[in-house]
C-alpha cells in the first residue's frame, strides 16, 4: 500500500507511520509462536544436577573441572539460586586439593534444569599449565552433565510419578542392590568407625552410584538415590531422543549429542566460543567468574536449542506428512 | 593390630601431612580422607563462629591439627567433633556416653516403618496414641529418633528413655533441646519425650506414671550385651579405651546374673535381655525390639522369648533390615527350639523383635517408610515351646 502511486498520500503517510510498529510486532508475534510451538521440555520446571568430570587432558583438566565448578557455583550465588555440593572426589595425587576426579552439585531453585540445559556437554581448555615447563599450550577436556533433579517433594505432590512403572522418574527399587561399607567385623557396639558410605547399583543397567559426603548414612542414601533416580531417568530420555534423531539424520538434519565438544574456554586470546551458537566473547575472566558474560552465552545457546527443537519439529511434520500421503 | 605399611603411610603424607596421624585410628586412607574432611569442615566453622578469634587463617589449621593429634591417639571422632548424625537428627555425643551406632539408627528406623502410616485424624484407621519406653536410652537417640518417625503419625505421643547413668540422662536431655532448637524436632517433643535416670535391676525400674498407667506399647532397648571375654578380644581399641564400659558389658554379679552366671564365655553377654523381658511383661509392651551382639546371641534371645509364653511371634534382624539385595536368599531363616524364626535384611544379627497378638494389631499391616523400602508383610511365623 505504501508503495503504491494510486494511494492517497496522507493514508501513505499514516501507512509509514505503522510500519515500524507493526514490524516490530510481527517479530516479537513470531517469536512467541516459536516460543509457543516448542513443546515446553517435560522436565523444564525441575531443579537439577550438574556433574562435573575431566576428560582427556589429566591433572591440567582436573584442575579444569574446579574452575568451573567454581564458575557455576558464584554464577548461582548471583543470580540467587541455591546450590549445594553433593558429593567432590578429588584427585589422588600430591597436592590435590583443587583437582577434581569427579563433582556433583545440586541446584535447587525450580526451573534450573531449563536453565543449565544448555551447559551438557564437553567443556574443551587451551591453556598452558601451571604444570608445563616449556610453555606450550594443552588442549584438556571436562564433560559437563545436567540431570533432571527429583526432590522427595515432587514424589509427595504427585506419588504417581515415582510409582508408576511407565514414568521416567520410575525406579524399582527390586532392581537396586544396595551396599554399606561396613559389612566387615562384628559391628553394633563393638567399633565406632565412621564409615558411612552407601553404594547404590541398578541391576539391570549396572548404573552405581557411590555416596561418602557426609558423615550421615542417613542422608548418603538419601543422595545416593536422588543422583541414581536423575541418571536412570536422563538415560531413559537420551535413548528415546536417540531414536528421534536416528529418524532425523535420516531426513537430513545431525542433532548435537553430547559428545561433541561444546565450548572452548582459551586463556592466551582471553576468548570464550561456543560452538554451537558461534557466540564468541574476549571476556574469560568474567565468564569464569559466572558474570553476564556467561549469562549471555548460557542466552545465546538457548535461542540455538530453541532454532534446534523447532528445525526437528518441522522435520517431524513433513516426515509425518509424507507418511500420510 | 598389624602395622601400616610405609607404602601407605608415605602415601598418606604426600597427599596431606595430618593424614598419617589418622591412618593410625582409621587404618585406611579411603576413611582417613573422609574424616579429614569432616574435622576440616569443622574446624574452619568453628573458627569462623568464634567471636574471639581474630587471626582466623592460622588458627582453623591448628584447631584441625589439634583434633587429628587427639584422633591418633585412638579418641572417636565423634567425641572430638562433639556429635553424631542419627537419622535426620543430630546428637550431641560427650565422653561417657556411648556414642549412636548407624545400626542402631538402621533398626530403629526399621520398626518406625512397621508401625501403620495412617494420619493421626482418623480414628477409624487405628489408635492415634502410643506410648514407647526406650530402655537403656544412652544420648537419647532412638527415643528421639522415635518421636521424629511417628509424631506426624500419632496425636498423642508418649517416649519415655531411662539409663542408669546421670550423665547420659542429662545428655539425652540436652539432645532434645538441642533438637527442638534445630528445628530437627517439632515443639510439642519437649512435652512428649522424657528421659529419667532409673536401673533396670531396681524393683521399680519403670517409674509409675498416671498418664500412661504403667502401661507402654512398645518397648526398645539397646542394652550393654558384650560378654566380658568378648570385650577384651572383638572390640575395637577406641571403643575400649574411650566408651564407657558399663554401656557395653553388662553388671555380672552374681546376685543379677542368676543362674546364668559368666562362666558360658560370650553367653555372658546375655543376662540383660531375661530382665527386659520381665520388664516388657509388668509394662503391657506388646512389640519389644531388643539390638544384640550377633546371630548367636539373636538366637539365644529368640530362646528366651519362646520361653516367655507371651510372644506370639517373633523376628531376627540384621544390620539392615530394610535392605533386601536381589541374589540374596530370598527369605531366611533359623530353626530355634524347633520353630522356624524369620531373618530379615543383610549383614550381621542385630535385633530380636517380637510381638504379641496385640502387637500384630496394631501393627496392622507392614508398610514402606520411605518409597524405595521393598513393602514387607509380617510373617506370623510364632516361637512357642
Amino acid at each position: 500500500m505504501v508503495k503504491e502511486p494510486s494511494t492517497d498520500p496522507e493514508l501513505r503517510s499514516l501507512a509509514s507511520e505503522d510500519l515500524p510498529q507493526a514490524t516490530r510486532d510481527l517479530e516479537a508475534l513470531s517469536t512467541n509462536l516459536k516460543k509457543s510451538l516448542i513443546p515446553v521440555h517435560p522436565f523444564a520446571h525441575l531443579p537439577c544436577l550438574l556433574e562435573l568430570r575431566p576428560g582427556a587432558g589429566g591433572d591440567e583438566a582436573a584442575l579444569f573441572a574446579s574452575d568451573l565448578l567454581r564458575m557455576y557455583q558464584v554464577y548461582c550465588k548471583s543470580h540467587g539460586l541455591q546450590c549445594k555440593v553433593l558429593s567432590i572426589d578429588t584427585a589422588p595425587s600430591v597436592g590435590a586439593e583443587d583437582q577434581i576426579q569427579e563433582a556433583v552439585i545440586e541446584i535447587l531453585s525450580p526451573g534450573s534444569y531449563e536453565r543449565f540445559r544448555g551447559e551438557a556437554g564437553v567443556h574443551r581448555v587451551q591453556r598452558v599449565p601451571a604444570t608445563e615447563t616449556k610453555g606450550r599450550t594443552h588442549t584438556s577436556a571436562v564433560s559437563v552433565l545436567v540431570l533432571p533433579n527429583f526432590p522427595n517433594e515432587v514424589a509427595q505432590d504427585n506419588p504417581n510419578e515415582f510409582n508408576d512403572p511407565n514414568s521416567d522418574y520410575y525406579v524399582n527399587p527390586q532392581d537396586v542392590r544396595t551396599d554399606t561399607m561396613r559389612a566387615s567385623g562384628a559391628g553394633g557396639q563393638h567399633v565406632n568407625k565412621t564409615d558411612s558410605a552407601i553404594r547404590l547399583t541398578h541391576i539391570p543397567t549396572g548404573t552405581v552410584v557411590s555416596m561418602q559426603e557426609s558423615r550421615s548414612q542417613h542422608s548418603n542414601r538419601t543422595s545416593a538415590w536422588q543422583v541414581l533416580r536423575a541418571r536412570l531417568a536422563q538415560a531413559r530420555r537420551e535413548a528415546r531422543e536417540e531414536e528421534m534423531a536416528a529418524m532425523r539424520i535420516n531426513a537430513g538434519v545431525k542433532r548435537t549429542g553430547r559428545g561433541d565438544k561444546i565450548r572452548t574456554y582459551n586463556w592466551q586470546q582471553q576468548r570464550v566460543t561456543d560452538h554451537r551458537s558461534a557466540i564468541t566473547l574476549n571476556r574469560l575472566d568474567d565468564v569464569l567468574e559466572g558474570g553476564n558474560s556467561l549469562d549471555e552465552i548460557m542466552t545465546s545457546v538457548k535461542e540455538w536449542l530453541a532454532s534446534k527443537d523447532l528445525e526437528a519439529m518441522i522435520i517431524d511434520e513433513e516426515t509425518a506428512s509424507k507418511q500420510k500421503l | 593390630m598389624p602395622r601400616l605399611a610405609t607404602s601407605l603411610l608415605l602415601k598418606a603424607r604426600n597427599l596431606n601431612t595430618l593424614l598419617p596421624l589418622l591412618l593410625r585410628s582409621c587404618r585406611d586412607l579411603g576413611s582417613a580422607q573422609n574424616e579429614l574432611r569432616w574435622f576440616r569442615d569443622h574446624a574452619v566453622a568453628a573458627t569462623a563462629k568464634d567471636p574471639t578469634n581474630s587471626h582466623t587463617q592460622a588458627t582453623w589449621q591448628s584447631r584441625l591439627r589439634r583434633m587429628c593429634e587427639e584422633r591418633s591417639r585412638g579418641k572417636p571422632l565423634q567425641y572430638i567433633l562433639g556429635s553424631q548424625p542419627f537419622g535426620t537428627l543430630d546428637i550431641l555425643c560427650r565422653l561417657g556416653v556411648l556414642i549412636p551406632r548407624p545400626e542402631t539408627e538402621s533398626i530403629a528406623m526399621h520398626i518406625m516403618s512397621y508401625l501403620p502410616t495412617h494420619n493421626g485424624d482418623t480414628e477409624a484407621s487405628g489408635p492415634s496414641k502410643l506410648r514407647v519406653l526406650d530402655l537403656c536410652t544412652g544420648t537419647g537417640c532412638i527415643a528421639l529418633l522415635t518421636h521424629d518417625a511417628l509424631s506426624s503419625r500419632y496425636k498423642s505421643l508418649q517416649i519415655l528413655g531411662i539409663d542408669n547413668n546421670r550423665h547420659a540422662v542429662l545428655l539425652a536431655r540436652s539432645n532434645l533441646q538441642h533438637n527442638v532448637r534445630q528445628g530437627k524436632l517439632p515443639e510439642r517433643a519437649c512435652n512428649d519425650v522424657n528421659f529419667v535416670q532409673g536401673d533396670i535391676f531396681s524393683r521399680h525400674a519403670v517409674p509409675p506414671s498416671r498418664s500412661t498407667n504403667g502401661q507402654w506399647d512398645i518397648l526398645i532397648a539397646n542394652p550393654p550385651y558384650i560378654s566380658p571375654t568378648a570385650f577384651n578380644t572383638t572390640t575395637e581399641r577406641s571403643v575400649r579405651n574411650f566408651e564407657p564400659r558399663d554401656a557395653l558389658v553388662p553388671p555380672s554379679s552374681p546376685s543379677r546374673a542368676g543362674a546364668q552366671g559368666t562362666r558360658e564365655g560370650n553367653a555372658g553377654g546375655d543376662i540383660i535381655y531375661p530382665r527386659l523381658l520381665k520388664i516388657a511383661r509388668e509394662v503391657g509392651a506388646k512389640v519389644v525390639l531388643f539390638e544384640v551382639a550377633d546371630m548367636d546371641q539373636a538366637m539365644r534371645v529368640v530362646g528366651m522369648a519362646g520361653m516367655d509364653k507371651r510372644w506370639d511371634g517373633v523376628e531376627i534382624w540384621r544390620d539392615w533390615p530394610s535392605v533386601q539385595n536381589k541374589g540374596a536368599k530370598a527369605e531366611e531363616s533359623v530353626v530355634v527350639n524347633g520353630k522356624i524364626t524369620r531373618v530379615m535384611g543383610e549383614g550381621n544379627g542385630r535385633a530380636v523383635f517380637a510381638w504379641t497378638l496385640q502387637g500384630r494389631n496394631m501393627i496392622g499391616r507392614a508398610l514402606d517408610l520411605e518409597d524405595w523400602y521393598i513393602p514387607q508383610k509380617l510373617c506370623p511365623c510364632t516361637v512357642h515351646s
